[in-house]
């Protein structure tokens, strides 16, 4: 058992946690460049404290449309390591980043298909709040884009 | 099968027949009757027998038999009466024998008889009743029976012998004169019967040879006969090709030749009918033809005519309806005048409180506008603080976020994050419903606006439509008023159109009758062309049973 202050974020009616320790900071759903020809999930990039930072939309990972514009619409700007890359910024747009809670979080991992982005599951007085796991994300998404991002760095470095 | 069916020579063979026949009959009768009445046959012996019945019985006045024996009679008679009785009756007896003896004196012939009848025997008998008379009655009347007696045995007895001897004379004369005269008789009848015999005989031959000349004329009658006969038969059966021959100069050749001269004319009669009939057989046709065609006319004329009577009787019964009708239109009009008269008074009124409600909507429409203005005001306020609570919130967030990866050192932070939060939660909520009411007071007054618009619009409308009726009215009542005169002259022309149609409808009726009887007439006509054909072709069948020479 492990407990620490988690940030709650909704997509497509259901609630997931991101625990804070792994959360840099929360800003509001800026105007995001769109990546011409890019998937669904990728939202687009921006730019945060002078380095062109990737969003990918959590709304789109969990069903088929994407987040609504709303204030409470809010992207999660967390660091990523790569194994053999330095880190960088990276960020999850969500619905409703609006609250901080005290989780108790338990070591038993789901087994649905959809839950390949999660990894823990928490149970409270509301139901269950599923832990994103968010280097998992990072892998099964931006990680088939590198390429793409090595040619348009080397085009136009920071 | 009659008499008159039979030819003419088996007739003249009956005739001769018969004839024979009654002859031989008549032959044999005579012959028989000779026999039943000749002398010695049974009718003569029978008479002769009745003869010598009353000879036998009665007492013969010729012979005084019978008075000698009433003398004695007398003599034996004593009442007076009887005896005067008995005188009365000799003197009937005398009587009797006067009556006979003239008798014979007149019818007997002369002769041995004669003398012996009326002279021999007549003297004694006169003798007998002038003794009688004068001697032997007044003696027996006086009593003197003596003297009587003597006069019956004496004198009157002498005559009477006398008497008696002279009638025994005559019996033996009559006798043997009677059986000479049978003795002749038998012989007449004799030769008289073979003459008889050979007569018959020769009638019989003579009415043979009749038969037989008669039959030869007969035959020779009847093949001309035939002849003719054939001849007419041909006639009658229709051949006319045939010429007759008259050959000979008598009645019957006459008769043939006359067949021939008929035969010849009805040839000729026959022909020339034949050719009329077929002349008339066309004539007819062509004139059944015309007036089939005629008639064909006469109906087609009679179904336009019935056509155009309907018609006109439709005509008029749509102008009288049109006339009720226009008299409706008129009354309709006359109140629509004074209902639109009504009404446009009714749209002054109306005109005026449209009016006074325009000007009404128009201040509720300024003081919406007020309302939604400041609302708007109210929401620029309401989305101020929102997004104030939004920064306040996110910055907490953050807050927190930052105080958590400060460990143990951040708690208290957190603490004023949460709270700063909570605030911050708190005010959002209070926003929203800010917004919420804010919003439903716009909606609501967006509403009233719109809805106010529309009865502007409306009324607008309404105005402009009142005033537009007006004019309308004032139009409809000024034609209204023109059209009242306008249907009256239409009502005239209808009625004078309905005249005209009911007048036209009594010619036509007229007319259809007329042509209904000229119909009639033609199919009468029809009929008796059709009854002349048939005459014609009945003249034609019995015509040409006849078939005449080419």
């Amino acid at each position: 058992m492990k407990s620490g202050l988690s940030l709650l974020l909704w997509a497509a009616g259901q609630r997931f946690f991101v625990p804070c320790r792994r959360v840099k900071e929360v800003i509001p759903s800026v105007d995001l460049e769109p990546e011409p020809r890019a998937p669904a999930w990728f939202a687009g990039l921006f730019n945060y404290r002078g380095a062109i930072t990737p969003v990918i939309d959590l709304c789109q990972l969990v069903s088929d449309e994407g987040c609504s514009n709303r204030l409470s619409s809010r992207i999660v700007v967390f660091d990523h390591q790569a194994p053999d890359a330095e880190a960088r910024s990276v960020g999850l747009l969500a619905e409703r980043v609006t609250d901080t809670q005290l989780l108790d979080v338990q070591h038993q991992r789901t087994t649905r298909d959809a839950g390949a982005y999660f990894s823990e599951v928490v149970l409270d007085a509301q139901g269950m709040i599923h832990e994103i796991d968010l280097d998992r994300v990072v892998r099964l998404t931006l990680q088939t884009l590198v390429g793409r991002h090595a040619a348009r760095e080397l085009r136009e470095p920071a | 099968m009659r008499f008159g069916d039979l030819k003419l020579s088996t007739k003249l063979s009956l005739l001769v027949g018969v004839f024979l026949a009654g002859f031989l009959g008549f032959v044999a009768v005579s012959q028989q009757t000779l026999e039943i009445v000749k002398v010695n046959g049974p009718v003569y012996r029978q008479i002769v027998q009745g003869k010598d019945v009353i000879a036998d019985v009665l007492p013969p006045p010729e012979y005084i038999i019978e008075s000698y024996l009433l003398l004695h009679e007398m003599r034996d008679e004593t009442d007076r009466a009887a005896l005067t009785a008995l005188v009365e009756r000799g003197n009937k007896l005398r009587r009797e024998y006067d009556e006979r003896h003239e008798f014979w004196v007149r019818d007997l012939g002369e002769g041995p008889l004669r003398e012996a009848m009326v002279t021999r025997s007549y003297k004694p008998a006169m003798a007998f009743f002038q003794l009688r008379d004068a001697e032997y009655v007044p003696a027996l009347l006086a009593g003197d029976k003596a003297r009587a007696e003597t006069l019956l045995r004496g004198p009157i007895r002498a005559r009477y012998q006398e008497h008696r001897a002279a009638i025994d004379d005559v019996v033996r004369m009559a006798t043997v004169a009677n059986a000479e005269y049978e003795k002749s008789a038998v012989e007449i009848i004799t030769s008289r019967s073979s003459w008889l015999a050979m007569i018959a005989a020769a009638v019989v031959a003579i009415v043979l040879f009749i038969a037989w000349v008669t039959h030869r004329i007969a035959q020779s009658l009847a093949a001309r006969l035939g002849m003719a006969s054939r001849a007419a038969k041909q006639v009658a059966d229709g051949d006319l090709t045939r010429p007759v021959e008259g050959s000979s100069g008598d009645e019957a050749g006459v008769l043939l030749s006359s067949i021939g001269t008929m035969t010849r004319s009805l040839s000729g009669l026959v022909t020339r009918v034949k050719q009329s009939s077929v002349s008339l057989m066309s004539t007819a046709t062509q004139i059944s033809a015309t007036s089939k065609q005629q008639e064909a006319t006469v109906t087609a004329f009679t179904a336009s005519t019935t056509e155009i009577a309907a018609a006109v009787k439709e005509i008029s019964a749509t102008s009288m309806e049109l006339m009720n009708t226009m008299d409706e239109v008129n009354g309709a009009a006359t109140r629509t005048s004074e209902l639109a008269a009504s009404g446009r008074s009714g749209l002054t009124d109306m005109d005026s409180t449209m009016r006074q409600l325009e000007r009404s909507t128009g201040s509720i429409s300024s003081k919406l506008a007020a309302i939604r203005e400041k609302a708007n005001d109210i929401n620029v306020v309401v989305t101020t603080i929102t997004k104030v609570a939004d920064q306040t919130n996110l910055l907490s967030v953050n807050a927190a976020i930052e105080a958590e990866k400060a460990g143990e050192y951040g708690l208290g932070f957190l603490v004023v994050a949460r709270e700063i939060r909570r605030l911050a939660d708190q005010s959002a909520v209070a926003t929203l419903d800010i917004e919420q009411m804010v919003r439903q007071m716009q909606s609501a007054v967006s509403a009233g606006v719109m809805e106010m618009d529309k009865f502007t619009e409306e009324v607008r409308r309404g105005v402009g439509t009142v005033s537009q009726i007006n004019t309308q009215l004032g139009q409809i009542i000024e034609q209204v008023q023109g059209l009242s005169t306008r249907i009256d002259s239409v009502n005239e022309g209808m009625r004078s159109q309905s005249l005209g149609a009911s007048q036209i409808n009594e010619a036509m009726t007229q007319l259809t009758e007329g042509a209904r009887q000229t119909a009639a007439s033609i199919r009468e006509f029809d009929s008796a062309t059709g009854s002349l054909r048939g005459a014609v072709a009945g003249l034609k069948e019995e015509i040409s049973r006849f078939t005449v020479a080419a």
